[in-house]
């Protein structure tokens, strides 16, 4: 009677436990990625403002947006990067997005979450902006 | 046989408020507090290389040595901090030659206070404005050009 009642018991509270620790473990992925994703975009925008003219800009901030948003769990991500006519006041502006899948925790959520990031550095005013046209 | 039963939703009844239910919050409270951590490493980082791009034209006529304008550095320092993480406070900050360093702090409330209502992060940044070109191609092929 006991060994019933006990089974009936942790049949009632173990979806609860199961439930508390795969959304944690989801919210804690989410905010992860969202953090990766900022700081890739943060970081595109810098390389790119580096750089001596617009093409250059573009694959600085690909590279260094690729090799940032490798280690975290972002599916998809995409980046797309302006600079303006790449003159003295301009500015690059990254914008970034990329998916979180959250399928795994089977929660009453959407699975797949699309997160977004922006980032706007000014060009380097002292560097060479590419040779005159 | 019959005072064990319920034993089992006493455990969680206990166990899901003290333990489960905690150690939720704190892992969502240090994802938050890591991310706010590496934003505003990245803010100072950029609102030190921003100041250290505030070249003192006069300095460099007069001497022909790169230094920088102390109080347009102080002021894109100010404002790139404003604009990339507001809240964030300048604890300190030195300009020396051509040479920008910063330090910063950030109160941050977190979504759960398991711990504590509000933690103090800190960062610090320093930026160097170095004369010189990065691609020589494009200097010759100007060059070239222009004669």
């Amino acid at each position: 009677m006991s060994r019933g009642q006990s089974l009936v018991e942790l049949a009632v509270c173990a979806p609860l436990v199961v439930l508390l620790t795969l959304g944690t473990a989801a919210a804690v992925q989410l905010i992860d990625a969202s953090a990766g994703l900022q700081a890739a975009t943060q970081a595109a925008a810098a390389a790119a403002s580096r750089a001596p003219d617009a093409a250059s800009a573009e694959s600085a901030g690909r590279a260094r947006f690729q090799a940032m948003v490798a280690d975290y769990p972002l599916r998809s991500p995409h980046l797309s990067i302006t600079s303006g006519r790449f003159s003295r006041s301009d500015e690059v502006v990254a914008t970034a997005s990329g998916a979180v899948d959250i399928s795994w925790a089977g929660l009453f959520l959407p699975g797949r979450l699309t997160l977004s990031a922006r980032a706007v550095v000014p060009l380097e005013a002292w560097r060479s902006h590419g040779a005159p046209s | 046989m019959s005072s064990e039963g319920g034993q089992v939703l006493a455990f969680f009844a206990v166990a899901v408020p003290l333990v489960l239910l905690p150690v939720a919050a704190y892992a969502v409270d240090a994802t938050t507090l890591a991310g706010r951590e590496s934003a505003l490493q990245a803010a100072t980082a950029q609102a030190a290389e921003s100041a250290a791009q505030q070249i003192s034209v006069a300095g460099l006529r007069s001497s022909g040595e790169l230094s920088l304008d102390a109080a347009a550095a102080k002021l894109v320092l100010e404002q790139t901090l404003v604009e990339e993480e507001p809240g964030t406070s300048i604890d300190s900050y030195t300009i020396t030659g051509a040479a920008v360093s910063v330090a910063t702090s950030e109160r941050v409330r977190l979504p759960f206070n398991v711990f504590s209502d509000t933690v103090v992060l800190h960062a610090h940044a320093t930026a160097r404005l170095a004369a010189g070109y990065d691609n020589p191609v494009d200097v010759r092929g100007r060059a070239a050009r222009a004669a």
